[in-house]
Parts: structure tokens; sequence; C-alpha cells
């Protein structure tokens, strides 16, 4: 059986290096990809299962990338999870509004907890 | 507010109704409509009376003219508190609406601080949530971590923990300078030393990126004088950024040269292949002389043009861009540009930058020799 393929868009360093390496434990071939040119070129290029999406990137904000992935019909139908410091409200609506399947802001959840949210999606 | 400026009234106490006006009972409107009555009242009543003793009519026209006095008197008084008053009230209008604004500029103020410091919590928290992360991570019992993760895993931590230490450090100097304490202890030194101490310094930061971080100095380069504490701030700074704008297998080099005169520039970065400033034409760039040129170079994501002239702002003003944006560009590289361009200006040199979007990036200072 193919591995599901899960592409992760986070520029910080030590964090894309915990979801990476974890979400390789768990079996997926993961991408990392640290700006939102990289990961809209990326998802272009290549079908993935699942993407995981910061919000504050150096070039972009993910609400950007996420809104060019739902317009895209090439991309529109890969399930994007929005992992980000920004735990306020009117930004968890706003992802969820564009279409994120779910918004985790990284200070509620533990490593753990925020792995078994992203298999519960690729299952 | 409203309250407090403009008081209500008691119609039926006169005199405390004049210390609310700010005027004398003798120039207070109302008191004085009522004195005229009473003196209308009592004159007529004298002149009733005299008149029935004393029937000679010279004495009733003297009267009349002595009352017609009293209140051409009383009218002029009152004219002043009239006047008295609309002046005072047209004053207290005129501080109101100064008052106002001053009040909403306050609030607007305190609305850009409270979202800077918003900002500021959430890029000093956001290293730290990934360190806890990848701490959970080396804490989990199931993942048997090879010695090449483990190092991997370090490398991420020290990544976060030197964002972390940088933004704090920014915080503290800025903090020095808006109290007017950023104070320069100048000595005559090699600027060298300073590099290849940053270079080693960010080697890490850059490495467990995936990013090259090196130099290139000319054998030729003076010594300087310079304050070494904040020469080291305003490069780190520089690199810092560079390493953040820059993903995955790019490159940074930090390259020094010697400009011995001016327009010189060019064919000094054509010898050294320092590429963005061959061409340049930037009328700073050819003003460059007797002074050393410090570029850190990176191939990264590039500034947008309609970005490029908001770089270098003051302090304040990073307050209020960054008050004003939710999300966008992480706050600590307004607050490092801003440092190195007060320190290099403190230095009297030029800083600058050289960019293009998906091209990558050259921030430039120069320090003229002593």
């Amino acid at each position: 059986m193919n591995k599901k393929r899960v592409l992760i868009i986070e520029d910080e360093v030590a964090l894309l290096y915990a979801l990476q390496s974890r979400l390789s434990l768990e079996g997926f071939e993961v991408e990392a990809v640290s700006t939102g040119k990289d990961g809209l070129k990326l998802i272009q290029e290549k079908k993935f299962d699942l993407l995981v999406l910061d919000i504050i990137l150096p070039d972009t904000d993910g609400f950007q990338i996420l809104k060019q992935i739902k317009e895209n019909p090439k991309t529109k139908e890969t399930p994007c999870v929005i992992v980000s410091n920004l735990a306020e409200k009117d930004n968890i609506d706003r992802g969820i509004s564009l279409g994120a399947k779910d918004y985790l802001p990284k200070s509620r959840y533990h490593l753990n907890e925020i792995i078994d949210k992203i298999k519960s999606f690729l299952e | 507010m409203e309250d407090i400026l403009q008081p209500k009234k008691n119609q039926f106490n006169i005199i405390k109704q004049c210390r609310e006006e700010g005027l004398p009972l003798w120039e207070c409107p109302n008191f004085l409509f009522l004195f005229t009555g009473v003196i209308s009242v009592v004159s007529m009543g004298t002149a009733y009376l005299l008149a029935s003793y004393y029937f000679p009519p010279e004495i009733v026209i003297v009267l009349i003219g002595l009352v017609s006095f009293v209140m051409v008197v009383i009218s002029y008084l009152v004219n002043q508190g009239i006047v008295r008053i609309t002046q005072s009230k047209k004053e207290l209008r005129k501080s109101n609406e100064a008052l106002s604004i001053a009040l909403t500029e306050i609030r607007k103020e305190k609305k850009m601080r409270e979202n800077f410091t918003t900002m500021l919590v959430h890029d000093l928290r956001s290293p730290l949530e990934a360190v806890r992360l990848i701490i959970e991570l080396l804490q989990e019992k199931k993942v048997s971590l090879s010695s090449k993760d483990l190092h991997d895993s370090l490398m991420s931590i020290n990544h976060s923990v030197a964002n972390i230490l940088n933004l704090i450090t920014n915080l503290l100097d800025i903090t020095k300078f808006e109290r007017g304490r950023f104070l320069l202890h100048k000595r005559i030194d090699d600027i060298q030393k300073i590099i290849t101490l940053q270079i080693e310094n960010f080697k890490i930061l850059a490495l467990s990126k995936g990013v090259k971080l090196s130099s290139q100095l000319a054998d030729n380069l003076p010594s300087l004088l310079f304050d070494e504490y904040a020469l080291d701030r305003a490069l780190a700074n520089l690199i810092v950024n560079a390493i953040k704008f820059t993903p995955a297998k790019g490159e940074i080099i930090v390259q020094a040269v010697y400009v011995p005169k001016g327009k010189e520039v060019e064919k000094i970065a054509k010898h050294y292949g320092i590429k963005w400033f061959i061409n340049s034409s930037s009328p700073s760039i050819a003003s460059i002389s007797n002074s050393v040129l410090v570029a850190v170079t990176d191939n990264g994501i590039g500034i947008p043009k309609d970005k490029l002239d908001k770089l270098f702002l003051t302090f304040s003003q990073v307050i209020t861009a960054q008050g004003t944006v939710k999300t966008g560009i992480p706050l600590g590289t307004g607050l490092g540009l801003s440092i190195a361009k007060a320190i290099i200006q403190a230095h009297r040199g030029i800083i600058g930058v050289f960019s293009q979007e998906n091209q990558g990036s050259s921030f430039y200072f120069s320090i003229p020799t002593a």
C-alpha cells in the first residue's frame, strides 16, 4: 500500500522538525517547506493527502495560501489543517470559513494530540 | 467627561451660578436683572412718594435722570457679563475639542502598544512552543532516537533559543535607546573580529535550517573606530534576518571590503563578485569613500519592491506598523533593522538594501575610517 503523503508549511524550524520526524515515524511520507511560495509550488507539482499549514510565514500568511489552494480546482480537494500560534477566535473562524478541516492553536495541544488529530484526517 | 466640563446649572441659586460661570456677582446677568427689577420698583415707589410731597417737577425729572443713569450702568455690567460668558463658553468648547482629540490619540497609541505587545508575546511564544514540542518528542518512550535524531533535535532547540535570545537582546537595546542610555564606547579595532565572531555565533542557527553561512573578507581592511557591542548587534540582526528569510539549501555570505575613494565601490564589487553593487547607480553607494563596506547577501525569498522603502523604520514607526497589522512579517525583523540603522548612523555610516523578489537580498552598511 502506498504511503499517505503530508506536506508541512511551517517556518519555525523546531516545530517543523518535531512534526516531520513524528509523522515519519507514524509511517507517512512527509515533505516540509518553510515559505508559502515553496509550499504552493510543491502542492501544484505533487498530490498530497493532507496539508499542515502555519499562519505566520516569512513571505505570506497561511490564510492567503489556503485561499489559493481552495480556489484552484486541482488542489481544492486536498484537506488542510492549520497549526498556528494565533489562537484568537476570529483567526480560527477565518481559517475554518476558508475551508480548513481543523484549526489547532499550538499552545492548547501536546505534540501527541496534534499528531493524533493529523492522523485522524489521514485515515 | 461631558459632566465635568458642562456642569448642570442651578437656576435658583444665583451666587452658585455666578461662581460656576467664573464671574463676580456684579457682572452676573441673572443677579443684575433681579437687581434692576428691585431698583426699578424702589425708584418708582420713591418717585411716587416724593412727587406726592414735593410737587416741583424738577425733582421728579432729576429722579428719573438718576434712575436712568443707574439703569445704564446696570445694562453695561450685564453686557460685560454676557460677553465674558460667551468667551468662556467658546474657550471651554475649544479645550473640550482639544481634549477629545488628545483622548482619541491616546486611545490609538494605547491600542497600537497593545497590538505591539501581542505581536511581541507571539514572537517570543512561537519558538518556545516549538521547543516544548521537541522536548515532548524527546520524552516519548516509544520513539527510540538515533544519535542523529538527537543531534537534529538539539539543533532545532538551539535554533529556537537563539531566536528568542536575539529578540530579547533587541528589546533591551531598544529600551536603552529610548531612555538615551545606549552609550557607545568606541575604540580602534578590527572589524574582521566582529564578522568572524558573528559567523561563528550564527552558524548553527543557519545550519539547523539547512542554510550555508560563510564570509569573505578583503586582506586590506583598515582598523576602524567603533563600539564592539553595538556593531555586534547591528551585524547579528542582519544575519538573523537573512537566515529567517532564506529557505533550506540557501546561502548567506558576509563580505567586507575597503573602499578608499568615492565612486570606487563598483570596481571593488566587481573584483570581489558582490553582484548587487555592480551597476547599482545608487548615489548613496557612489558616495561611500574611505570606508569599510560590509554586505550580508542571501539568495532567499527577497523583498517586494513596495516594501523596500518601509524596511528601515524608527522604533516608534515599527510599533505603529506592527500595531496596525495582524499577521505579516514577524516583529523581530522590524526591530532588528531599526536597531541596526540607529547603530550604523551613530557610527556616521550608511545602511541600505538591494533586493529582488525570489532572487534574494543584500543588506549593507559602511563604517568610515577614523
